[in-house]
């Protein structure tokens, strides 16, 4: 059951990154270079399924969270258990209004044309950075401490959504471009101005929040370490591959053909590695952290 | 400015963090054998709980639930009002839920003397 509840955290991660790190990205490009990708229909048929997604893990995981909370599994899907959880813990309390918000996201992400993009964009990052308030960093301090804790990780999150959904629009860029390289260089470049700053963000509060979770004592094996470590190696993989685009890629595109190939590649094995990388934050926030 | 980050820096890392509630101190303590039977049973955690979800019981060395007087779960503490305990063995088994609806359990004996 662990494992099915460490999937369901990293699908609710991911579709709720897919929507606000996408979306935040067409923002930019429409306010900044004013351009409007082509698969930009094609990617708001993706938000609507990624938002369907985000709400059905979101009820999943209170679900299951709520059998966990109570000893025995089997009553993740009692409602009397469910309700408890919702009334009776700050658990409970977020994933519900987590829910209503997640429902209102669905709604706006399957009606573009009446809503606008960048509430959504919004909606998304508060829904992303609530997370923050059921996390093990602010559960393991009192006001005002834990709040500020759960900012930490709030903004980790969101700072994670962002280069996650951004690379996957800059990704579908590429085709659109691949008889026109020239055409990618302002995308590229604006994507690599704001990651510097997002990515910067993104490394100084994952410190920061394996400081507050573990502390700085001596290290010592234990597996959540140990998985710790693991994402850490898989994002310093995803950053080396960014710097190879910024500084490598980036530059030849006006004169090599072959440098839309190549920069697909890269961040194909960018989001890979960061479907990865959720995939271990989906399971490291069930363990102890010791 | 610098010295607000820095303020805030030091605000957030003031204590260390587990996250999980772990029993840190329990009165009568794990193992304790006591001349007079306790009144009450107080465990101490690691981490604040969640009440909904927290309790503890104590049996006697046959294996029965006693029923306490009352319960009461507040921040890291659980606190326990006994009714007369006879002399004898028991057992004292807890369950704590912490913010992050994560889930400990562990018990524990303690003895009074006759």
């Amino acid at each position: 059951m662990i494992a099915i509840l460490a999937l369901v955290r990293t699908l609710h991660f991911a579709s709720l990154m897919m929507i606000f790190g996408g979306g935040a990205y067409l923002v930019l490009l429409r306010h900044r270079l004013q351009i409007v990708p082509r698969a930009a229909k094609g990617l708001q048929a993706g938000f609507v399924f990624s938002a369907i997604l985000a709400l059905l893990t979101a009820i999943l995981w209170l679900c299951l969270a709520s059998g966990q909370m109570s000893g025995d599994w089997r009553a993740a899907f009692d409602m009397s258990i469910v309700e408890r959880a919702i009334r009776g813990t700050r658990f409970g309390t977020v994933f519900a209004i987590r829910i209503v918000g997640l429902a209102l996201l669905l709604f706006m992400s399957a009606r573009p044309r009446v809503h606008r993009a960048e509430v959504q964009v919004v909606l998304s990052a508060l829904l992303l950075a609530s997370l923050g308030l059921t996390s093990h960093a602010a559960a393991s301090a009192d006001f005002p401490q834990g709040y500020m804790r759960a900012a930490n990780d709030a903004a980790h999150l969101v700072t994670a959504g962002f280069w996650t959904g951004g690379l996957l629009v800059l990704a579908l860029l590429i085709p659109e471009n691949l008889g026109r390289p020239s055409g990618l260089v302002a995308p590229l470049r604006l994507f690599s101005v704001w990651g510097t700053y997002v990515v910067a963000a993104l490394v100084l509060t994952g410190v920061a929040n394996a400081i507050l979770i573990l502390g700085l004592s001596a290290p010592r094996i234990s597996v959540y370490r140990g998985v710790l470590i693991v994402k850490v190696a898989l994002a310093a993989a995803m950053i080396a591959l960014a710097i190879f685009n910024r500084w490598r890629i980036a530059p030849a595109l006006p004169r090599d053909a072959a440098a839309p190939r190549r920069l697909g590649l890269t961040i194909a094995t960018e989001l890979a590695l960061a479907l990865l990388v959720l995939g271990t934050v989906g399971y490291l926030g069930l363990l102890a952290p010791e | 400015m610098r010295l607000g980050f820095a303020a805030l820096f030091l605000c957030m890392f003031a204590t260390a963090a587990s996250a999980h509630a772990f029993l840190q101190h329990a009165e009568p303590g794990a193992g304790a054998s006591l001349k007079s039977a306790p009144k009450q049973l107080v465990l101490k955690f690691s981490e604040a709980l969640e009440p909904s979800f927290s309790g503890v019981e104590v049996t006697d060395s046959k294996g029965a639930s006693l029923e306490a007087a009352s319960v009461a779960v507040s921040g890291t503490s659980m606190r326990a009002a006994l009714k007369p305990l006879s002399p004898g063995q028991y057992r004292v088994k807890w369950h704590a839920v912490s913010l992050d609806s994560h889930r400990t359990e562990g018990q524990f004996t303690f003895k009074v003397q006759p």
